[in-house]
């Protein structure tokens, strides 16, 4: 079992499509790391997903604390690992590389890890006609409804639902130009089982009635399966994600699943060219 | 961060001989050893395309073995589509220009560059292979252009000698752009038919007036019309001196900017035409003449006449849910304007005329310092639209201002209006205009507020003063009514970035040197628009705007004797004189606020939903511009919000890069990509 070192917050990811050979990216941003992978294979949700985990190397504390860990033998691990070269202390840092077909989901824990890190690793895989997977979430708001939530046949004869569990919305004001709002953050279990949420997102499913422009830029959204939470995410207009890991990397390897479910939803999905970390950093905030 | 700009260097040795070669600085050396060795030398800046933040890119070889030109016309977008399939040594061979060749790609294969070629959708390539650092024949790739169909019907001569000599100038500066338009720039093809159109109409007006007898009126417009068709020549021929130059083959096609002599700058031209564009597009959906026209002139509302006694109120507030007076009422499409025509000028700097708009050529190369932003077009722009309101207000042909019988009629009307004690209602295109009138009677007069009113006698004021009120004090009642235009529309009333925009740039201008006073009232008076709080108390709201942004510019290393003198002139005893100023400022632009701020219009600019920067915010610090961000497919790019960011950053001492040139180029070939999707007229 793959035990992630920052398993006890978020990761950043970014989900990349290509038709180059598994092997070939792998190994292509494996160079990028000081040491081999370790990789482990797992049937999830019916289909076969490759983990691969890695440590980056670097002179940055990306991280703000240091967590100790006592050990059953009564050794202490202390997170970040490090280790002295030259004069230099050096931090290692997870980083995942989940594979299933030609979708690829790249995880790290912190935000500035993944905006130094993830160009290097898009310029790694120059030349393999990558592409970044964005969810429009404006139109998934629209899809979602007021009650926050869609429902899409599940692996074994069952439901599956998408429901959503953070919404940051933008408000501007194109007449009057005023800044009395500019931002609501909403967070839950199940935001659509809310009033206020079906109150906050009616402008923007319905906007030509509101007399403010509001906007979706940050959007998340857990995958429920008999009643049981089993994946979830944050995602803003361009294309990077938070997610949990957890112990055991269980989120990260069925968030395959969670997207064929987004994918089901008409004009939602779609492709860039651009590296999503260099867009925007709303998702450090998420 | 170092300097990223590369010059790539063409020197002809003996003629048709070419050296070929790639220098890391502006070539001074090498134009100085071209002049002892009487050789030609031509030269443009070239950008890497593809940066990583943090690191400088990979120097580029000094002598490359092959250089494939694509003429993308929307390089931004090509970028974006390119990047996928470029090897690493590709990307980092991959740069972009100011010129119609906007991508080039160094040490690149002829099959290699054709297959580019087809996957960005190009229609031309130009390929050059150098050998020993000497270039050898050129090749020239290009797709057949497809039959035109709307080939505009041709001018014909008059047999006027005078006018023959513009029509054949019109002419060919026409055939010359439609031809280069149709590979290079296909949207502007519009343009010319409404250019030729337009001459037509003033040639046709023009014959007619020669048949009629001789008189005065008559020869002034005739000579209005002349002076029409000069300023289209002259800017048709700007346009293909700066617009086709640089073109294929590339060689033969010497740009006449010395500093961009090789490529040219039509990508930079493409910018600036794109831009303006997309401002002319946004106002089209509410034509100011035909509302003032229309509706303005039959609906009744009382305008306030008493400037001393000016209180501003709530109806002047931008108010929820209110909708604004302009966007009333039915459709109002401006379907007939011309569209300017847009140039760079050395001598001009930015200017707007009738038909032509101008930028300043230091825009070239540090367009993201606040004297040379683009954003100061959008400020030209706006001289355009008002002057389409004062036309509507005060005269309905060329130069007609001052004609007799309709300034009797203003002046009664005016008369009329200033002494009804009531405040009865009127025609609220003769209101506007009234309103205007008393600003140029309050300027006229301009004295410290005072406690006691004038006499009876004082109030009078007679027709020649009446009309000598306007002309002398008419610009000053324009640039009003402008900056309110600027500031709602383009800066999205974001008070303390139009000052800092505005002092920014005025630091290198002569006039608010020479009359810090009036550009101070000016400014004060824009940023209390639409608080509709009571004019001391908008004054003092402002003044403490101004002066933190002062402040904020000094913080970042902006430094000016103009500063000093505007916190002088706040202090007092001149902070009365200002205040003097300010009042009739804040009564006419509470008056332009209530009656031109348009939702419609705004909301056509901003672009929320479909821009990629914009992130649900029209704040300008928040547009999250990234120069390592390429086009996508459906998203728009607001021409407007994109060039305020650079600002922004450029006042927050903190801009996206170190390198003027590089970012300069970049934020035009940004805004030059904006395609059919940018209109906003969906």
């Amino acid at each position: 079992m793959l035990i992630p070192d920052f398993s006890n917050q978020p990761y950043i990811a970014e989900v990349i499509r290509t038709r180059a050979a598994s092997a070939d990216v792998i190994s292509a941003i494996g160079r990028l790391l000081p040491g081999e992978w370790m990789r482990e294979t797992a049937i999830v949700d019916g289909t076969e997903i490759l983990t691969c985990h890695g440590f980056i190397l670097s002179p940055v504390p990306y991280h703000r604390a240091v967590r100790k860990v006592r050990n059953s033998d009564g050794t202490v691990v202390t997170f970040p690992r490090s280790k002295t070269i030259g004069k230099d202390e050096q931090y290692f840092y997870d980083l995942f590389v989940v594979n299933r077909n030609g979708q690829f989901v790249i995880a790290a824990p912190f935000y500035g890890l993944a905006r130094d890190y993830f160009p290097k690793i898009d310029r790694a895989l120059a030349g393999r006609r990558i592409a970044y997977e964005t969810l429009n979430i404006t139109n998934m708001v629209v899809k979602l409804g007021t009650q926050g939530r869609m429902a899409f046949p599940g692996s074994n004869d069952e439901e599956d639902a998408i429901i959503v569990t953070r919404c940051h919305l933008a408000y501007d004001d194109p007449e009057e130009r005023r800044r009395d709002i500019e931002q609501i953050q909403l967070t839950g279990a199940n935001l659509g089982a809310t009033k206020i949420y079906a109150e906050l997102v009616r402008p923007v499913i319905s906007p030509k009635s509101a007399a403010l422009t509001v906007t979706p830029v940050l959007f998340g959204f857990a995958l429920f399966a008999d009643g049981v939470k089993k994946a979830g995410a944050t995602t803003d207009r361009h294309g990077n994600f938070k997610v949990s890991v957890g112990p055991g990397v269980r989120q990260l390897k069925r968030l395959f699943r969670m997207l064929d479910g987004i994918q089901g939803m008409q004009a939602v999905v779609s492709t860039t060219s651009n590296v999503p970390i260099l867009h925007s950093g709303a998702i450090e905030a998420a | 961060m170092g300097r990223f700009t590369y010059y790539l260097i063409l020197t002809e040795e003996a003629p048709a001989q070419f050296k070929v070669k790639i220098e890391s600085d502006v070539p001074l050396v090498t134009l100085h050893s071209a002049m002892e060795s009487q050789a030609d030398v031509r030269y443009s800046p070239i950008l890497p395309a593809y940066l990583v933040p943090n690191e400088t890119p990979p120097s580029p070889p000094s002598t490359p073995n092959t250089i494939a030109f694509l003429f993308a016309a929307r390089p931004y977008q090509a970028l974006g589509r390119l990047k996928p399939d470029l090897t690493l040594a590709e990307i980092e061979a991959t740069f972009f220009t100011e010129g119609l060749a906007s991508i080039i790609i160094l040490n690149c294969g002829l099959e290699r560059a054709l297959a580019l070629k087809a996957l960005i959708g190009c229609s031309t390539v130009e390929f050059w292979s150098v050998r020993d650092g000497r270039l050898e024949t050129p090749s020239v790739h290009s797709d057949p252009q497809p039959r035109t169909e709307n080939v505009p019907p041709a001018l014909e001569a008059t047999r006027d000698d005078v006018l023959d000599v513009y029509i054949e100038q019109i002419s060919a500066s026409v055939t010359t752009l439609w031809t280069s338009y149709g590979v290079y720039f296909p949207e502007e093809r519009p343009t010319l038919i409404r250019i030729l159109q337009l001459t037509k109409d003033l040639i046709a007006r023009h014959i007619e007036l020669s048949k009629d007898k001789a008189s005065i009126v008559k020869l002034r417009q005739s000579n209005a019309i002349i002076s029409a068709l000069v300023e289209i020549s002259a800017s048709l021929s700007y346009s293909v001196t700066q617009g086709t130059s640089g073109a294929v083959p590339i060689v033969s096609n010497r740009s006449p900017f010395p500093h961009h002599s090789l490529l040219g700058i039509g990508g930079e031209i493409r910018a600036l035409t794109k831009f303006v564009r997309y401002v002319e597009s946004a106002f089209k959906r509410r034509s100011a003449a035909s509302i003032i026209d229309k509706q303005y002139s039959t609906k009744n509302v009382p305008v306030p006449h008493s400037i001393a006694k000016y209180e501003s109120g709530p109806e002047y507030a931008f108010a929820p849910s209110v909708a604004e007076e302009f966007d009333c009422g039915g459709e109002f499409r401006d379907d007939e304007d011309v569209p300017l025509l847009v140039q760079f000028s050395l001598r001009h700097g930015f200017k707007e005329s009738k038909f032509s708009i101008t930028a300043a050529s230091e825009s070239l190369t540090a367009e993201s310092l606040p004297a040379w932003t683009l954003m100061t077009l959008s400020h030209e722009m706006m001289h355009s639209r008002v002057r389409d309101i004062f036309q509507a207000l005060f005269g309905t042909t060329w130069e007609d201002d001052d004609s007799p019988s309709q300034w009797d009629g203003f002046y009664q009307h005016f008369n009329q209006w200033y002494r009804d004690e009531q405040g009865s209602a009127v025609a609220l295109a003769a209101g506007i205009r009234n309103a205007v009138m008393n600003f140029c009677l309050a300027m006229e007069r301009e004295a410290a507020v005072g406690k006691v009113s004038r006499s009876d006698s004082e109030r009078q004021v007679s027709r020649a003063e009446f009309l000598n009120a306007y002309l002398k004090h008419k610009r000053l009642a324009t640039e009003i009514f402008v900056h309110f235009h600027d500031f709602y529309f383009a800066y999205a009333a974001q008070s303390k970035l139009y000052v800092m925009s505005l002092w920014a740039s005025w630091t290198t201008v002569a006039a608010p040197v020479a009359r810090p006073l009036e550009y101070l009232a000016r400014t004060l008076a824009t940023i209390s628009s639409g608080t509709g709080t009571a004019p001391r108390a908008a004054f003092e709201g402002a003044a403490e705007i101004l002066e933190e942004a002062l402040d904020s510019l000094e913080s970042v290393g902006f430094k000016s004797a103009l500063f000093a003198e505007v916190r002088r002139l706040l202090k007092e005893p001149d902070r009365e004189r200002c205040f003097a100023r300010f009042k009739p400022a804040y009564y006419l632009i509470d008056q332009v606020r209530r009656y031109f701020a348009s939702r419609s219009v705004a909301s056509a600019i901003d672009r929320l939903e479909t821009d990629p920067f914009a992130d649900g915010s029209t704040i300008a610090t928040e547009y999250a511009a990234s120069v390592y961000v390429f086009g996508d497919v459906g998203k728009v790019v607001s021409p407007i919000r994109y060039s305020l960011n650079a600002l922004v950053r450029q006042l927050s001492g903190e801009p996206a890069i170190g390198d003027l040139q590089w970012l300069t180029a970049w934020n035009s070939m940004v805004i030059s990509s904006a395609g059919d999707e940018s209109s906003v007229d969906t």
